[in-house]
């Protein structure tokens, strides 16, 4: 079966792709039938089905809603801010990098109770190298706030 | 202490239920998925696996 149908596409990624995906489709159609009484008459049908087909190149849609595969809207209508998730995330990694670099630090403490003192020097200058990313990294994020 | 991604039965692409999970509450047979951004997902099962280092989560339908 050929025809034509528009359809919203609902990926997860965004990379330009060249695909088979499945879309469920309803077609209306009329077709005739005879009853048991030998009345026979057309009405119109509706079925449900699926059928894969290929999209070509880069359709070059938005991807990447992460709550798209539980969202009721469409995507036209979303309100999220794509800046705001941005921010969020880099706050929290902000975050997650000073937690992992006082980590680090007391690794490099239990380091030196074991009599490693080079060892406590190297790893305490990765800390400070960590901590200066991190320090650029909050720069950023200030900024974008 | 890491945002986790969460799968649907199993880890593949097109299972995934939602990413940047930061809260996952499971009561009565329902699990309840909260992103960083506040988002929920619910999905009713129980969670079959928690790779806390990989940041992946996997939920399947709970056996009756």
């Amino acid at each position: 079966m050929s025809h034509e149908h528009d359809h919203e596409y609902m990926h997860e990624h965004g990379i330009p792709h060249d695909h088979e995906h499945a879309h469920e489709h309803v077609h209306t159609h009329a077709h005739e039938h005879t009853h048991a009484d030998g009345t026979t008459h057309t009405h119109p049908h509706e079925h449900a089905h699926s059928h894969p087909h290929t999209h070509e190149g880069d359709h070059g849609h938005p991807h990447g809603c992460p709550g798209a595969a539980n969202c009721a809207n469409d995507c036209k209508s979303c309100d999220m801010d794509p800046r705001a998730e941005i921010v969020a995330l880099m706050q929290y990694m902000v975050n997650h990098n000073t937690a992992h670099a006082n980590e680090l630090a007391q690794l490099a403490g239990r380091l030196k109770e074991l009599g490693d003192p080079a060892g406590y020097d190297q790893v305490m200058q990765a800390v400070s190298d960590f901590e200066k990313g991190n320090m650029r990294l909050s720069t950023v994020l200030a900024a974008m706030k | 202490m890491c945002l986790s991604t969460v799968y649907k039965l199993e880890k593949r692409p097109e299972n995934e239920v939602l990413k940047n999970v930061m809260l996952i509450e499971c009561k009565d047979g329902v699990v309840t998925l909260t992103d960083i951004m506040g988002r929920e997902a619910v999905i009713e099962g129980e969670i079959a696996s928690a790779d806390l280092t990989g940041g992946t989560v996997v939920v399947r339908p709970k056996a009756s």
